[in-house]
Formats: structure tokens, C-alpha cells, sequence
């Protein structure tokens, strides 16, 4: 099967490289800071909103999720990946923007790759004016 | 306003360069072709002004269709859309196809 054009909307994923073990004057901190490669651009079909958002004794548990159909099977994305969807991973400046979705499951049929992405809330940086 | 400017501005043009429009536009351009002569007796090779437009809207459609060609309906991710036709047919009976006493 074949995505139709039309439905298709350019998202950027980064894909996760391991992990590097942070140093302070080349001595292990004991902290771990996952690396990703940089962002690649890539068109899918992207789903509105689905999902269910719970009232609960605490608060309001939300598990907000979008899904995304790629009809090339090569694609890379998995779980470890970040997604930018609705936004660049840089700015009109040229600086970094945070990843807004990552990716829960995948779903390989014979066709296409379905992903279930759930949005992550990284604020996004003050647009600087003038 | 030349054709191609016309099926970019009527079609899909987000997700269409302007090398896959022209493309489109030839492959109208056969069919219109096809149905004004066809069996190639009279000799038609270019597609005549008055069917300059539906040309254009041809292109436009075969742009709007990818990725769906020869299907009447999709779903795909919670969107469904659906065809009349796989042929265009709505669209190619306005031709009135040229005939020459053999």
C-alpha cells in the first residue's frame, strides 16, 4: 500500500545513538546522558488526536497519542527515537528546538510501519522579540 | 497564465514539484489526445485550446490522487476518501472526439 500524498505532512525524527557517561576533568560523574543523531526530515501520515484523558483522585491523567503511518518499510524509526511534529528542531535563529512526541510502539505489517507517538511536554524556548 | 503555473496553483502543490505536475501533464494530455483521436487517424498531437483547461484540471486531479492511483477509495489513519471514478470519465466525456470519412 502506498500513502496518499495528500495525507502526508513532513515530521523530523532523531534517532538515538546510546549513551555517553558524563565526565567532570575526565572523571565519571556517574551520569548518563543519552545521544541522539541529528534530526532527519521524513513525510507521513500523520493521525489527529486519539487517545482518553482520565479524571483521577490526584489529578487529570492524560495519555494523549497521535499515530503515524510510514509506507516505507525501511524506516528507522523505533522506539528510542524523538519526533517533531508541527514544529522544526530549529528555530527562525538557528537554535535548538525540543522534540514534542516520542514514540511508544511499533507496528510492522506487510504494508507499512503504523507508530503510536504520545506528546511530551518540553515547553518551548521564549521567542525573542525585536 | 501558462498550464503548469495553473495545475501547481489548482493542484496539490505541498506535496508536488513542479517535474511530477509536468509529468501529470503529459499523462493528461495522452488521455485528452486519446479520446479526440482514438485511432490515431486524424492525426491529433497537441491538445487544442479549447481543452487547454481541462487539462489543467486533469494534472490537478492525477496530483490530488497519488499515492491512490487506480483506487475509488482510501482510509488510511483515520481519513477516508473516496472517488467517483478511477478513469476521470466525468471529466474526458466533455471531449467530442474528431472523425474522418475513410
Amino acid at each position: 500500500m502506498r500513502s496518499l500524498n495528500r495525507n502526508e505532512q513532513t515530521i523530523y525524527y532523531a534517532l538515538y545513538t546510546g549513551d555517553t557517561e558524563k565526565t567532570d576533568a575526565t572523571l565519571y560523574t556517574g551520569e548518563i546522558v543519552p545521544s541522539y543523531a541529528t534530526p532527519v526530515a521524513i513525510r507521513a501520515s500523520v493521525s489527529a488526536a486519539r487517545g482518553t484523558s482520565d479524571i483521577d483522585l490526584f489529578g487529570v491523567n492524560v495519555s494523549y497519542n497521535k499515530t503515524i503511518i510510514v509506507d516505507d518499510l525501511a524506516c528507522p524509526i523505533d522506539e528510542h527515537s524523538r519526533l517533531w511534529i508541527g514544529r522544526t528542531p530549529t528555530d527562525a535563529y538557528g537554535a535548538d528546538v525540543p522534540h514534542n512526541y516520542e514514540v511508544v510502539m511499533v507496528a510492522k505489517s506487510l504494508n507499512h510501519i503504523t507508530y503510536a507517538v504520545q506528546q511530551v511536554d518540553f515547553a518551548l524556548p521564549p521567542v525573542v522579540s525585536g | 497564465m501558462d498550464k503548469l503555473t495553473m495545475a501547481m496553483e489548482l493542484g496539490d502543490n505541498e506535496n508536488t514539484t513542479e517535474t511530477r505536475m509536468l509529468a501529470y501533464l503529459e499523462d493528461a494530455k495522452a488521455a485528452i489526445i486519446r479520446r479526440l483521436d482514438p485511432l490515431g487517424v486524424v492525426g491529433v498531437t497537441d491538445v487544442p485550446d479549447r481543452y487547454a483547461m481541462l487539462q489543467v484540471k486533469l494534472a490537478a486531479r492525477y496530483s490530488f490522487r497519488a499515492g491512490g492511483e487506480g483506487e475509488i477509495s482510501h482510509a488510511e489513519n483515520g481519513v477516508n476518501r473516496s472517488w467517483g471514478s478511477v478513469n476521470d470519465e466525468d471529466l474526458l466525456r466533455e471531449i467530442m472526439p474528431y472523425a474522418k470519412v475513410m
